[in-house]
C-alpha cells in the first residue's frame, strides 16, 4: 500500500492497488483497465506501488527450475525400481 | 506439439509395463517435481522425500491416469499437495492463519547493481527464495505454481483447492508481501 496518500485519496488508492495483480495478469475487465491506468497517470504514489510490485513478480517469473542433485536422481531410480519389482510380486 | 505426441505414446508405453518408457517421463518431469517441492519445503532432503513420493504415486496410478496432456498438471498437484502435508505435519513454520509478518530483509547483498542485472547471482536468487519461505504455506505454494512455474490461476486454484477469487486474493497478497520484503533492492533501479 503507498505510504504517503492523504486520508481522501487513501480509500480509492487502496481500491485500485488491490487490482495491480489482475492488471498485472492481464485478467481485468477493460473498463477497469482503463480507469487504472488513469489513475495511475494521476497518482504517484500508486505508480511507485505498481512499479515495485511489478518488478516483484517479474523477479520470481525469472527464477529458473532448480536442478536435480546426481545423487537424488540416483535414488529416485533406485526407488523406483524397488517398487517396480514389489509390483511385480 | 510433438513433445506432447511423444509424452503421450510413452505414457501409454508405460501403462504396457515398458519401464525405460515410464523413465524416459520421470526424466522429463523431475527437475520441475523437484524444483516445486524445493521452494515449497526449503530443505533439499524433504524435497526428495516428495520427488520419490510423487513419482512412486504417478507409476502406481498410471492405469488411473488419463489425458496425457495434463501430466504436468497432474504431477503438480501430487508434489504440491504431499509437500503441503508434510508442511502441515512438522508445523515448522507456523500456519496458514498466522499473520503476516512484515520482515526486514536481514542481509542485503551488494545493492550496487540493480536487481535485473544481478539476477543470475545465486546471492540474490537466495534472497528470493529466503523470502518465499516467508510466506504461509498455502500462500507459498499460489506464487510458486503461478508465478515461478507459470501455471494458469485457475490451474492453481484447482491444485488448492480454492475458489479463483480466493486464489486470486491470496497471490496478491502474496506478491505485496514479497514486494515489501524486496522494496530495498526495487528502488533506484
Ligand atoms: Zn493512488
Amino acid at each position: 500500500m503507498p505510504k504517503i496518500i492523504s486520508k481522501k485519496a487513501d480509500h480509492h488508492c487502496r481500491r485500485m492497488t488491490a487490482a495491480f495483480s489482475e492488471y498485472l495478469d492481464k485478467d481485468l475487465r477493460k473498463q477497469l483497465c482503463r480507469k487504472l491506468e488513469i489513475h495511475l497517470t494521476g497518482c504517484s504514489d500508486c505508480r511507485m506501488y505498481f512499479d515495485t510490485l511489478k518488478r516483484t513478480v517479474t523477479l520470481y517469473r525469472s527464477l529458473e527450475q532448480e536442478t536435480l542433485p546426481k545423487d537424488t536422481e540416483k535414488r529416485l531410480f533406485a526407488t523406483i525400481k524397488l517398487a517396480r519389482s514389489k509390483g511385480k510380486k | 506439439m510433438k513433445q506432447q505426441i511423444d509424452q503421450d505414446i510413452l505414457l501409454q508405453q508405460a501403462r504396457d509395463g515398458n519401464s525405460r518408457s515410464f523413465n524416459q517421463l520421470v526424466k522429463l518431469h523431475q527437475s520441475r517435481v523437484y524444483s516445486v517441492a524445493l521452494r515449497l519445503l526449503g530443505s533439499q532432503s524433504e524435497a526428495e522425500d516428495v520427488l520419490q513420493e510423487t513419482f512412486i504415486a504417478l507409476y502406481q496410478n498410471l492405469h488411473h491416469f488419463r489425458g496425457g496432456s495434463k501430466l504436468a498438471t497432474y504431477l503438480f498437484r501430487l508434489a504440491t499437495n504431499f509437500s503441503l502435508m508434510k508442511l502441515r505435519r512438522s508445523k515448522r513454520r507456523g500456519s496458514d492463519s498466522s499473520p503476516l509478518s512484515l520482515n526486514v530483509i536481514e542481509e542485503l547483498p551488494d545493492k550496487a547493481a540493480s536487481p535485473l542485472e544481478s539476477l543470475l547471482s545465486s546471492e540474490f536468487r537466495a534472497v528470493l527464495d529466503q523470502q518465499l519461505q516467508k510466506l504461509p504455506a498455502k500462500d507459498r505454494a499460489v506464487v510458486v505454481l503461478r508465478d515461478i512455474e507459470g501455471l494458469d490461476g485457475w490451474q492453481v486454484a484447482k491444485i488448492l483447492g480454492l475458489t479463483l477469487p480466493a486464489m486470486k486474493s491470496k497471490l496478491h497478497r502474496s506478491r505485496e508481501f514479497l514486494r515489501k520484503n524486496l522494496s530495498g533492492y526495487l528502488k533506484d533501479s
